[in-house]
């Protein structure tokens, strides 16, 4: 041992040194986590850099091969994820620990296993070379940087946590900053010293702190007078806006919503941001010219106006679920006959609470979601758009036969209001004698009156116990939602099962060539159904004549064709496999990888068992005697060297095998020479002495080191 | 008891040699004329025992020394080791300045004119020796290099139609000076390819260059006392160690291989011949005789590859030094052949 110790040994730096540089890197590893992390997490980030430093030392001072302790290192930086998610996750611990300790316990291992593993990795190759000091210098100064991240772009101000405080203690910090870049430019070249003379250290060190109080004194110099007043506006307070903006629609997917009496959507109409974008698989032209996009339904009158279903016994032609694991249907409540099939792609870009489609939506399934950080959900789905010729619906009744009383009465339902029936028989009397009698008639003449007579206006406003009376039997100025609960009501009065439909109408003139439709926000809307016996239910809007509404405006093509592009990335048309190709597949991977590297290993232990069980159940075989030998010196990585000799590396392994040069002898003989009668013997007691000089001068834990490593065998040359 | 290790060198004075039985007397025999050129040469101990490698392997050696390190001496003191009972008329040792004005007939010998019995009778020149030192070998003519290299490589000089064959034991140690070329015909690469190995000297470290000057002046105890060999001794010695040193296949396998290597790598011009690794043979076994084995491994390979090569290859211009292109060369064949005692 002591023969091996030369004067240039790399362990022999200075304690003092060791401390500092553990310092050094403690405080890097405090202010790198930082950000991240919270107290415990911190305290063990700093604890465990200290510590990988001062033990790098001690175990690099025994000699351990700077590849095994670095190899070592990033063992445990690796485990340290999945260590601290078991801890998080297990239940044996959640019930052992409080939960709030779990996770402190869990964090701590993260960073802990984290920086210690890495910074002991670093520090075993850096003693053994220099030139892996780089890593640590980058280290330091990376989480610095990395603290100071927001000081880009001319951001001077940045961070304000920093820059608010110097301000309010009179400094510029923009000093103060360069200040700390100097000090931490310096503790990372510090890192790269070794074996410095104490003298040198200390002058390193004096030097540190002169800059350090040059930086000072010139502060001092430059303190600038500032109000510190808290009203100063210098509280740390983000207040440039560059938060998130109070978006009016954000979340408020919900189209025109079931607010009636509040009017919110009669404020000031919402930018038209983009909710949703809708793929035709084939071209659709809509009856009206307008796209219907249904979310919900509103058919239960609760006594002042028509509200969600939440019975479950109604409205069961509307699918209100996402689909998650495989389609979902709606109930049979359509004749097909009148209807055509319209197969679309849905793709949601806000939060929705009920899958949005063209109405009447008879199935939806699910669909690859081709940009997670796009769209929040995406789905196909199958609605039936009316097809029929209006002349085919007329003549037939309202309820049909099949209908329960409850189920008519739940449709009919309506305020209590004689002024509803006395206008809506006023005005069915005047349909055409031929059609007296009929819904779809009657249901035209009420339409015929509101378009007439009402005005569209977002600036009314109808409060009180009954915006829709308030809104019919008065100005009759108001939006979509007043319109649409107005004739519902009057149909409702009349014997026709009617409720209100809430999504988006999209223009179809507003849309762009191509497939897809892009939904804006502000083309939310609400309009009535009527339900027609043996057809279905039948979306029936008012158009009022008049309107103080600019008209829409046209979508963005260029957003709608790349939004739609995006959505479009897959091979398959989204009919198929749910892979696409730029879908590589990590998890696959990662298996194959571990499963490959087991094999490896047990391939590995495989050869190495059975090497030495050849050797045991072999020993006139000198070559596998000789094998097994020198396989325990490969398993420490002592293997012969390419460019050596066998008998200078029996030479080099006298310290624990003195032996081996005279087995190596003898085995060169029996390979190279003319054998002699006892050489095979010899081969094998000379083996077995080295062994068992191996086992009494090798340190136990080296050995159970070599033990373990499966590939020591293939370095035996 | 041959073949121990570490098996300690004979004692030498007590050793009978009368006769050459086994390869431990060889060593002895060896062990005794270094001896003997350690008492007169200090620090020097790897260029004495390649010159005895090249002594009992049937060689001869080219010294590249500067002027003073002791050349000479080292020559004369193998010279003076050895005693001839037998050829009374063969001088054990000679020396040989080369000038640009020497003939070939002052080294080989000439005819001279009897006028007592009227006829020419041959005078033999310094190569009838048994080792000869040839002082800056490049200084001379080519002719004369010439004959020299016959006499070297044929054991026989030729003069007027007439072949004289030289000792059994003729050895020749020539040097040169590798800084002081003006003025000299360096011998080309087939020239130098007669010598078994090429020498490098290097000065002798301080703790040797200490003891020459402590040693000077004060009296000191002759050789006397260390015992001298015979010729016979080494001739036989020579041949048993021939016959007895096993040579593996493998290892001319190995040679063949370093030898391919060379003649195909990008820097050399020319590469080894044949009859290097012919030469090679018996140096690789006298080299495992003095480590006390009857076998060649590849740590005799290793040990002798650059004496034995280097100067034997004509470099293109611009090239790495020769020791290292023989060792790049010499790294793949040698540890193939180390390989090949376990993986069969």
């Amino acid at each position: 041992m002591t023969a091996a110790r030369d004067i240039d040994r790399p362990t022999d730096e200075p304690w003092g040194l060791s401390l500092v540089r553990a310092l050094v890197l403690a405080s890097a590893a405090l202010l790198g986590a930082w950000p991240l992390a919270g107290g415990a997490a911190l305290v063990t980030a700093a604890a465990s850099a200290a510590l990988a430093v001062l033990l790098a030392r001690l175990v690099m001072a025994r000699r351990l091969r700077a590849v095994v302790g670095a190899g070592l290192g990033l063992t445990l930086a690796v485990l340290a994820l999945p260590l601290a998610r078991w801890i998080a996750e297990s239940t044996g611990v959640w019930g052992f620990l409080s939960s709030r300790l779990t996770l402190v316990v869990s964090d701590a291992a993260l960073f802990g296993g984290l920086i210690g593993g890495a910074v002991f990795a670093v520090r075993c190759l850096a003693i053994r070379n220099r030139a892996w000091s780089v890593l640590e210098a980058a280290g330091v100064i990376g989480a610095v940087a990395h603290l100071f991240a927001r000081h880009r772009e001319l951001m001077i101000n940045r961070p304000r946590w920093l820059s608010d405080w110097a301000l309010t203690q009179g400094l510029d910090p923009q000093v103060l900053l360069q200040a700390l870049g100097v000090i931490a430019a310096a503790a990372a070249v510090m890192l790269a010293l070794r074996r410095e003379r104490p003298l040198k250290l200390a002058l390193t060190l004096i030097l540190l702190l002169l800059v350090g109080a040059g930086v000072y004194w010139l502060l001092e110099d430059q303190r600038i007078a500032v109000d510190t007043s808290p009203t100063a506006g210098l509280t740390g307070e983000d207040k440039d806006g560059d938060g998130k903006p109070d978006d009016p629609n954000s979340g408020g997917g919900g189209g025109a919503g079931d607010s009636l009496g509040d009017g919110s959507g009669g404020g000031n109409p919402p930018p038209p941001r983009p909710v949703a974008l809708a793929l035709f698989h084939a071209e659709h032209e809509p009856q009206g010219g307008l796209y219907y996009f249904r979310q919900q339904v509103l058919s239960r009158f609760d006594g002042t106006r028509l509200s969600i279903d939440e019975s479950g016994q109604f409205d069961q032609d509307v699918i209100r679920q996402f689909p998650v694991d495989g389609p979902l249907d709606a109930a049979p409540s359509h004749d097909p006959s009148f209807f055509k099939r319209v197969p679309t792609t849905m793709f949601l870009l806000v939060d929705h609470p009920q899958p949005l489609a063209l109405t009447a939506s008879i199935e939806v399934r699910p669909h690859h979601n081709p940009a997670p950080r796009r769209f929040v959900a995406a789905y196909d789905a199958v609605s039936l758009a009316l097809s029929a010729p209006t002349s085919r619906l007329v003549g037939r009744g309202s309820i049909p036969d099949d209908w329960s009383p409850q189920k008519a009465e739940h449709y009919l339902a309506h305020p209590d209001d004689p002024r509803y029936a006395a206008l809506a028989d006023e005005l069915a009397r005047d349909v055409d004698p031929r059609f007296a009698g009929d819904p779809l008639m009657v249901a035209y003449a009420i339409k015929r009156y509101l378009e007439k007579e009402g005005f569209y206006t977002r600036k009314e406003r109808h409060l009180g116990d009954d915006p829709t009376g308030s809104f019919l039997f008065g100005s009759m100025r108001g939006y979509c939602v007043h319109f649409a609960h107005s004739a519902a009501n009057l149909f409702r009065s009349q014997g026709i099962a009617a409720r209100v439909a809430v999504g988006y109408a999209v223009d179809a003139w507003t849309r762009g060539a191509g497939s897809a439709v892009l939904i804006l926000g502000d083309r939310a809307h609400a309009w009535p159904e009527i339900h027609i016996a043996g057809v279905g239910w039948v979306p029936f809007d008012i158009y009022p004549e008049q309107s103080d509404e600019p008209p829409p405006r046209f979508v963005d093509q260029s957003l709608e064709s790349l939004l739609g592009e995006l959505a479009r990335d897959d091979p398959t048309g989204g009919r198929g496999d749910p892979d696409g190709k730029w879908a590589i597949p990590w998890a696959r991977i990662g298996w194959s990888l571990v499963g490959l590297v087991g094999v490896l290993i047990l391939g590995g232990f495989s050869v190495k068992l059975g090497r030495l069980a050849a050797a045991a159940a072999r020993p006139e075989a000198h070559r596998l005697q000789f094998a097994a030998t020198l396989d325990r010196f490969s398993d420490l990585g002592l293997g012969r060297r390419r460019d050596e000799t066998r008998e200078r590396h029996a030479e080099r392994l006298a310290e624990w095998a003195p032996s081996l040069a005279p087995l190596t002898r003898v085995h060169l003989r029996m390979a190279l020479g003319r054998p002699r009668d006892d050489d095979a013997q010899a081969v094998y007691d000379l083996s077995r002495a080295v062994r068992r000089e191996y086992r009494a001068r090798m340190p136990g834990w080296k050995r159970a080191l070599g033990s373990l490593n499966p590939f020591g065998w293939w370095f035996t040359r | 008891m041959f073949d121990e290790h570490p098996a300690p060198p004979p004692a030498l004075e007590k050793t009978p040699v009368e006769a050459v039985r086994d390869l431990a007397a060889a060593r002895a025999i060896v062990e005794r004329v270094r001896a003997r050129i350690r008492h007169d040469v200090m620090g020097r101990d790897d260029v004495i025992e390649l010159v005895l490698v090249a002594l009992f392997g049937d060689g001869h050696v080219l010294l590249e020394d500067y002027p003073g390190s002791g050349k000479t001496t080292l020559a004369k003191a193998l010279g003076e080791s050895i005693t001839d009972a037998v050829h009374g008329d063969i001088a054990p040792f000679r020396r040989v300045q080369f000038t640009p004005d020497l003939l070939p007939s002052d080294i080989t010998g000439v005819m001279v004119f009897d006028t007592t019995t009227n006829d020419f009778h041959f005078r033999r020149g310094p190569v009838f020796s048994h080792v000869l030192l040839v002082d800056e070998i490049n200084r001379t003519s080519p002719k004369v290099q010439a004959a020299l290299l016959e006499a070297m490589a044929e054991k026989q000089v030729t003069v007027d139609n007439v072949s004289h064959r030289l000792d059994a034991l003729f050895f020749v140690i020539a040097t040169q000076n590798p800084l002081d070329s003006v003025g000299t015909y360096p011998l080309p690469v087939a020239q130098l390819d007669r010598f078994l190995f090429k020498i490098r000297m290097q000065h002798v470290d301080r703790a040797s260059e200490l003891e020459v000057l402590a040693s000077w002046g004060s009296p000191r105890q002759g050789p006397e006392g260390l015992a001298r060999v015979s010729r016979g001794q080494i001739i036989a010695a020579r041949d048993l160690i021939r016959r007895q040193v096993h040579v593996s296949p493998k290892v001319h396998e190995c040679l063949v291989d370093i030898a391919g290597i060379l003649r195909s790598d990008k820097r050399v011009a020319q590469g080894v011949s044949t009859r290097s690794l012919v030469q090679a043979i018996p140096a690789l076994q006298v080299r495992a005789m003095l480590d006390g084995r009857d076998f060649v491994t590849p740590a005799d390979i290793e040990h002798l590859t650059v004496p034995l090569f280097r100067h034997r290859l004509a470099m293109v211009p611009g090239a790495d030094a020769p020791e290292r292109v023989v060792r790049d060369a010499a790294r793949g064949p040698l540890d193939t052949l180390s390989r090949s005692t376990i993986s069969r």
